[in-house]
């Protein structure tokens, strides 16, 4: 442990841990081997606590928290899987299936979708929520990629990756409520936008089939969330693969 | 242990870009996309940042504005003195009208603004009348 910052001591599922003082606790429960889902946390961007799976129960805590953007303080007892946090788990993913136009049958996406993942590892088989069929489009304009938002659940990875990595903050969201979207330069078409680089880190990031190459068919999107991390470590050590 | 990453300041937005969003609809009546361009590029902020801000907020009109405005309030308290009645009726007589979350005139629930002017709803509208 590095001697700068103090270490805190606490445990998570009975299990002690010790972690430097701005740790956060999903890099403490991740670290010690433990599993919490996630959707909108990815290593190498900043951390929004949108999804809403990584919440955690803190003894003594009056409310729960997501472990994404919860720091670590001394004496803490978590608990990442109680019945609660189950039932709660579930009952988001559930709501994410209810809310948009998740069709996994014919989703670029199928076979590699966190979305369908984390549904599987909630055991989640059916939405107990009404669907809500929302009437969304499908943005086809860029020569390279396409945007389907039926099939985004607004985990704003590629908000921040656009923004945080390569540096050209092409999407953000727009409106709100129900109406909420991803919107490109001034909700125009996306390739429409000329600060749009086509440097397809929004694609390798997206957890479901909403942002993909337009030479990928039924099941065939391979994406790569593990690029942030790699790129803000290469830039931070100045260390590159090819290097 | 990786670092955690720092979060940024709040967007960097300290710059008012709400009042100066509202200095271009005081003037044309709307936020004309061109605006939205010169906005952006005189802030040094990206498009999307400029137009998720102005179309988050109900009171930024993204197109032009008819020969009249009419916004009634979906408040709590305008909405147990009849507020969905109103809108009832305006949609009946054909009034096209926009919706905002509340004004901040409760007092005077339902309430229904006019050309810019806070008024109440036709009593005659209100459920127990």
């Amino acid at each position: 442990m590095s001697a700068k910052l103090p270490a805190v001591h606490g445990s998570i599922n009975g299990q002690a841990f010790t972690a430097a003082a701005d740790a956060t606790l999903l890099q403490v429960i991740r670290g010690a081997g433990l599993q919490v889902p996630t959707l909108c946390h990815l290593d190498g961007l900043t951390p929004v606590g949108a999804c809403r799976l990584c919440l955690v129960a803190i003894e003594g805590h009056p409310k729960l928290e997501p472990a994404c953007v919860t720091t670590v303080a001394d004496g803490m007892v978590v608990h990442t899987h109680t019945p609660e946090l189950e039932t709660y788990r579930r009952m988001a993913v559930e709501l994410f299936f209810a809310e948009g136009n998740h069709v996994c049958a014919f989703c670029v996406a199928n076979g590699s979708c966190e979305l369908q993942d984390v549904a599987v590892e909630v055991g989640m088989d059916h939405s107990r929520f009404p669907y809500q069929y929302p009437q969304r489009h499908v943005d086809a304009s860029h020569p390279q990629f396409s945007l389907d938002h039926h099939r985004c659940i607004l985990c704003t990875r590629c908000v921040r990756v656009c923004d945080e990595i390569e540096g050209a903050h092409v999407w953000d969201v727009g409106y709100r409520g129900s109406t909420c979207s991803i919107i490109a330069g001034l909700d125009q078409p996306w390739g429409d936008v000329a600060a749009c680089t086509s440097c397809g880190k929004c694609v390798d990031v997206c957890p479901t089939g909403a942002l993909f190459r337009k030479e990928d068919g039924t099941g065939e999107k391979h994406p790569h969330p593990e690029r942030p991390r790699q790129l803000a470590e290469a830039r931070s050590e100045h260390h590159w693969q090819n290097q | 242990m990786a670092t955690k990453p720092e979060r940024p300041a709040p967007h960097g937005l300290g710059d008012s870009l709400v009042e100066r969003l509202h200095a271009v609809q005081q003037e044309h009546g709307y936020l004309p996309r061109e605006e939205l361009q010169r906005l952006a590029r005189a802030m040094a902020r990206p498009l999307s940042e400029v137009m998720g801000v102005a179309s988050f907020y109900h009171l930024f009109r993204l197109v032009p504005p008819g020969l009249h405005r009419c916004v009634v309030c979906r408040g709590t308290a305008c909405f147990v003195r009849g507020a969905e009645r109103l809108e009832a009726t305006l949609r009946q007589r054909g009034v096209a009208f926009e919706t905002a979350s509340c004004v901040g005139a409760c007092g005077q629930a339902p309430v229904v603004v006019l050309d810019g002017a806070v008024g109440s709803g036709d009593p005659g509208e209100l459920p127990w009348q």
